[in-house]
């Protein structure tokens, strides 16, 4: 299961989304959010699906990559789904709306990472948020913790599959038995992953600092952002995207 | 026994072991050489069922264990001592004969009785190498598979390993070593070899 997490992984390209400028996709993924959380009927579920899959082919990852990052979130929806179907009068309705939103939330977000470099992340959202400075928030730190924990995910998950291995050698099971059972085995791999969270994060933060992290106020940017044409279109895509869902929502549709 | 035939393994259109066949009889002593990134590990994890093939067949007589290259990887418990103990409790023996079959393991591969009460990540690299190579052998493997065992080893502890490996050769078990060490190669003098 913890090879189907896609978030933080980067899937190489030069891919129409991949040329976008990190802020335009940082900008769009919020509004696709707002813009999915308006849908109330089939119609506006089914405009938030198509736009989706539209990114999807403009992305030029395979839909069966992306289609596996939904494993892991689908296991934890659909014990959501049996508990509203039991404890909700119109639980039904709800489960396929709340599982349908949330899958495209996952989708959409993966798409980020797997089109955007965590660097690129990182300097989109420090310039995005950079007028905060002026009230003095850390934004350049803020900006590389987020880089910094989208890279380790890929780094964690990569890590806890081996550990599993290892422990399998040692007669482990993690796959057979019982949910306690299963549970239980989980226990000695909680504690190494942990562990070496912590001495990566360790080992990282003395990298940096011996790389001087933090002695300049305003630090250079290996890659400089610039807009272009087509960040233009993609803007004018997402405001007609969000005005056609606010409109539909607003009629009724 | 392990008998390996027209291995082949890849992800999507990156092949990573094309065609690899050899074969280790019981009580052998192989080593699989070649550089950085042939897939040496890759080939390891195939041997131990961590990996299925994309095609071809590998075929063992008993379940081979693998000491992994990184022992910050295996090892977790609160002692060393309880560390070396979860192979046999896993494998259904009572804490009694676990703890034996432990003390007995790390006393033959020269873990003192100091560090039984240490946590393992307050050992030294070479002493966390042992305690996971005990950790596996507590398990009595007929067939070890080890994942560059020398790396992070200075001299002596490269040397008290080669010791410890031709000592369980010795005993009859199937080793297979995994490594890019030339040194290692040269004092081990394996029965068989393979190139990647």
């Amino acid at each position: 299961m913890l090879k189907d997490i896609n978030l933080g992984r980067y899937h190489p390209g030069t891919s129409f989304l991949h040329r976008l400028d990190p802020r335009t996709k940082l900008v769009f993924l919020p509004v696709y959010i707002v813009c999915i959380f308006l849908a109330r009927t089939v119609l506006t579920g089914i405009a938030g699906f198509l736009v989706l899959l539209a990114l999807i082919a403009l992305s030029a990852v395979p839909l069966r990559f992306m289609l596996r990052g939904l494993r892991t979130p689908l296991v934890v929806l659909l014990i959501a789904d049996v508990l509203n179907i039991i404890l909700l009068d119109d639980g039904l309705r709800i489960s396929v709306w709340l599982t349908l939103r949330i899958c495209e939330v996952v989708l959409a977000s993966n798409l980020l990472t797997l089109t955007t470099r965590p660097g690129e992340i990182a300097a989109g959202l420090e310039k995005g948020l950079s007028f905060l400075k002026v009230f003095r928030v850390p934004v350049h730190d803020l900006a590389t913790m987020v880089a910094v924990a989208f890279r380790f995910i890929p780094i964690l998950t990569q890590e806890a599959r081996d550990l599993m291995d290892a422990q399998t050698m040692r007669g482990a099971d993690f796959r057979h038995g019982s949910l306690v059972r299963r549970a239980k085995a989980l226990g000695p791999l909680s504690v190494t992953v942990f562990a070496s969270a912590f001495r990566r994060a360790d080992e990282m933060a003395l990298a940096m600092d011996s790389r001087l992290y933090g002695f300049s106020d305003a630090p250079g940017n290996l890659h400089p952002l610039r807009y272009g044409r087509e960040d233009a279109a993609a803007y004018i895509c997402i405001l007609c995207f969000l005005a056609v869902m606010v409109l539909m929502r607003t009629g009724g549709l | 026994m392990v008998r390996v035939e027209h291995l082949c393994f890849g992800f999507d259109d990156n092949i990573i072991l094309r065609d690899i066949t050899f074969e280790v009889k019981d009580g052998g002593l192989f080593a699989i050489t070649g550089r950085s990134g042939t897939g040496k590990t890759t080939l390891a994890r195939l041997l131990c069922g961590l990996l299925e093939p994309v095609s071809g067949t590998v075929e063992v007589s008993v379940q081979p264990r693998m000491v992994f290259q990184f022992p910050e990887r295996q090892l977790f418990a609160r002692t060393v001592l309880e560390d070396v103990m979860y192979g046999p409790l896993n494998m259904g023996m009572d804490e009694g004969k676990a703890r034996e079959a432990a003390l007995t393991t790390m006393r033959k591969l020269g873990l003192g009785e100091d560090l039984q009460n240490r946590s393992p990540f307050s050992l030294s690299g070479g002493e966390k190498r042992l305690a996971a190579i005990a950790g596996i052998l507590a398990m009595d493997p007929q067939i070890l598979v080890l994942d560059e065992p020398t790396a992070g080893l200075d001299a002596f502890g490269c040397d008290a390993l080669v010791r410890i490996l031709r000592a369980l050769h010795d005993e009859g078990r199937t080793v297979i070593v995994i490594t890019h060490d030339g040194q290692i190669m040269k004092e081990l003098i394996p029965d068989g070899h393979l190139e990647l």
